[in-house]
């Protein structure tokens, strides 16, 4: 009769199984995999002398970062679709309302060209026109991405270090925002920022209270994204939903609006005769 | 090797912006499966054509027209002009400014009041992020024409004054006429505004016309203080500064009419204000602000200053007092809307409370033909008026963002006053001063 185990004996095995996990539990079917024994590591422990970086010093690589990265586009061209969309997030399928395509010249410090390519509208006025007017700005800071991280911005905004990521050899800083004054309708929000290059890559806004609250019940998400352009961070896309209070003529009571940019271009030497004098600001 | 080392070649082996791409790429997707067709890459079919077209063009500004037209009607009513009946036309182009042209028919006096208007902006940014530029902003403005003034300079209340006055007759601003054109400039930067302002008008009185009411009840104030009639030769210059970083501003403003201009009024009147947003974590804010103004010149009731009502001593019946020195201080404490999350109000209703205090006093001659007191002494303790009192806040976010719709009750401190105030009316937190953009 062969000895039965002693309990001790068994309480470890149970409790080896238990650390393995449930894999280990239900041994599969197939080759056994050997535990790799022999290779060790052994990592010194290390002193960390220098304090750990600040928020104020990632604020301000930020702003260098970004005025490095604006400094170094002199002129550009890219393709911006704006759209809106309703019928969003519910059970009805989403419908595209309104759609228009432009190509955007900017050179610095102040010229700006738009060649309209697509209008469509899903209710077109009898001319054909459609009711979106669209604005650009011949400045290439990128505001949209960037205003409550420029140098004025920072005195109204508290900011704190939500996480880092390590991604392959770059290390993203999550950064939150919010208005320091309870009285300002500002946004608030979370960015993500490279830092190998200090610069705001994504970008998380969101409302404490709807900025309109007459009409707009709140703005559900709004996200901002960048894309990398050869040597240039620029927009990727600016997405928001938008909740109003009462349902808008042709918009409902959500809906989507959208900016998308594409087909970048950066310093080719555009030629001054391409910008007109009545958009150049 | 070891694990490490193994570790590190192979991260040194990767294209250096891989991992942050499909880092972000991952960011993306979700963003995709939210926003699903709002996100999508556009049909490019024909775009290359489409752009050879358009660059041959003038400019894509020119195809959609460069004038953009805006109608709207002017409509009024107040105890002087009675009901006013007009409309306005607004044309607009970047780069060429707006121009406001406005006729309109006071039925009170059977006057034809109106004019022109030109404003010109330059380095305006687009409208998402309007007011977090570091660069100035100028804006020029120009007006001729006749139109109706009130008579406090520091102040004026405009949509709700006129559903008061057209349903209540509770009207308690005072009016004139200005015939004459003032043209404006103004620069403005985060942290300070500077303005310039010059006017070559004729002042001249109003007389009630207009006793009726919606509700038939007895107009509060049964008269309109009378200007001096002249033509003013006026000059001005204003300045706010926000303090560096700190949430506070300070603003001076001073006007000059001088009979060595040609002005038939001569006066001299300067202001000084403050304030500050001070917030208590993020359930309520403090706001202190106060003003002091000097008058030097008699029998001026156009550039007096004046006491009570809203965005001033709240106890007290607005425009009640007047004189030429007033000083005014109020404390505001205003609760954050997220101190009512908890009771899951509507997102449109976003309410928040107030409590407030205030001390102030006009001196000097009275406009109102009062006895006046001196000039050059502060007002004795017991001629200083002091309040309390609570505030409902609602802000609709129209048509001012920062705008709050308030419901004050305001309780006089001090022997032999009245008894507490009701008011209702629209104003900024901050509304002694202009504060700079955020």
């Amino acid at each position: 009769m062969p000895p039965r185990p002693a309990l001790p004996a068994l309480a470890v095995a149970l409790l080896a199984l238990a650390a393995a996990g449930p894999a280990a539990a239900a041994p599969a079917a197939g080759p056994t995999m050997a535990v790799e024994d022999t290779m060790t590591t052994e990592v010194p422990e290390i002193l960390v002398h220098a304090p750990r970086v600040t928020i104020d010093e990632i604020l301000e690589r930020v702003m260098r970062g970004e005025a490095r990265r604006d400094s170094a586009i002199s002129d550009q061209q890219f393709t911006a679709t704006v759209r809106l969309v309703r019928d969003v997030g519910g059970s009805k399928p989403p419908r595209l309302m309104e759609e228009s395509v432009w190509r955007v010249f900017r050179k610095r410090p102040d010229k700006l060209r738009t060649v309209k390519l697509r209008e469509w509208s899903a209710k077109p006025r009898k001319d054909g026109s459609s009711d979106m007017d669209v604005e650009f700005s011949p400045n290439t800071g990128e505001r949209l991405i960037t205003f409550a991280f420029r140098p004025d911005a920072r005195r109204d905004y508290r900011y704190r270090i939500l996480g880092r990521d390590v991604v392959g050899d770059h290390l993203v800083y999550r950064i939150g925002f919010e208005p320091r004054s309870t009285l300002e309708p500002a946004p608030s929000g979370m960015v993500w920022i490279d830092t190998n290059e200090f610069v705001i890559v994504r970008e998380e806004v969101s409302f404490r209270e709807s900025p309109v609250p007459l009409l707009i019940k709140g703005v559900k998400r709004m996200i901002v994204e960048r894309q990398r352009a050869g040597e240039h961070w620029v927009l990727a896309r600016a997405l928001m939903r938008v909740e109003t209070t009462i349902p808008l003529p042709g918009l409902g009571s959500a809906f989507d609006f959208s900016i998308r940019y594409d087909d970048y271009r950066h310093n080719v030497g555009l030629d001054d005769k391409l910008f007109t004098s009545d958009e150049s600001q | 090797m070891t694990a490490s080392a193994l570790l590190l070649a192979l991260t040194l082996a990767a294209p250096a912006d891989s991992g942050l791409g499909g880092y972000l790429g991952g960011l993306s997707d979700s963003t995709d499966a939210y926003f699903g067709i709002s996100g999508a890459r556009p049909d490019t079919t024909s775009f290359d054509s489409l752009l050879a077209v358009g660059l041959a063009q003038p400019g894509g500004i020119l195809n959609r027209g460069p004038v953009h037209f805006g109608p709207a009607p002017w409509v009024g009513f107040n105890r002087v002009l009675g009901p006013l009946w007009g409309a306005s036309l607004t044309a607009s182009a970047r780069p060429l400014g707006a121009l406001d042209g406005r006729l309109g028919y006071a039925a009170g006096p059977n006057l034809w009041l109106g004019g022109g208007e030109y404003t010109k902006s330059w380095g305006r940014r687009p409208r998402a992020s309007r007011g977090y530029a570091t660069e100035a902003t100028w804006t020029a403005t120009v007006r001729g024409g006749r139109f109706q003034g009130v008579m406090d300079l520091d102040r004026r209340e405009s949509v709700l004054a006129v559903a008061r006055a057209f349903i209540w007759g509770t009207d308690r601003q005072h009016y004139l006429l200005r015939d004459g054109v003032r043209a404006s400039l103004i620069r403005e930067t985060p942290s300070l505004r500077l303005g310039l302002e010059a006017r070559d008008e004729l002042d001249s009185p109003l007389d009630v016309t207009a006793s009726w009411n919606l509700y038939r009840r007895e107009p509060v104030v049964p008269f309109n203080l009378p200007a001096r009639l002249g033509r003013v030769h006026e000059l001005g210059v204003e300045g706010t500064v926000r303090l560096g970083r700190a949430p506070a501003w300070i603003e001076a403003e001073s006007r000059w009419a001088d009979e060595a201009w040609g002005s038939d009024l001569q006066f001299t009147r300067l202001r000084v204000a403050a304030a500050a947003d001070l917030p208590l974590g993020n359930i309520a804010a403090l706001i202190p602000q106060a003003t002091w103004g000097r008058l030097a010149g008699r029998d001026i009731p156009q550039a007096a200053f004046y006491l009570g009502g809203a965005s001033s001593l709240r106890s007290v019946p607005g425009w009640s007092l007047g004189g030429t020195r007033k000083a005014l201080a109020r404390l505001d404490l205003l609760t954050s809307t997220q101190l009512f999350a908890p009771l899951h109000l509507p997102p449109q209703l976003p309410i928040s409370l107030g409590a407030f205090g205030g001390v102030g006093a006009v001196w000097g001659d009275d406009p109102y033909g009062g006895p006046g007191s001196p000039e050059n002494e502060w007002p004795q303790r017991n001629e200083w008026l002091v309040e309390a009192g609570a505030s409902l806040l609602y802000r609709p976010g129209l048509p001012d963002p920062r705008g709050h719709l308030r419901f004050d009750w305001a309780w006089p401190i001090g022997p032999g006053r009245g008894p507490g105030r009701f008011t209702l009316y629209y104003s900024r937190p901050i509304d002694l001063l202009r504060i700079t953009s955020r």
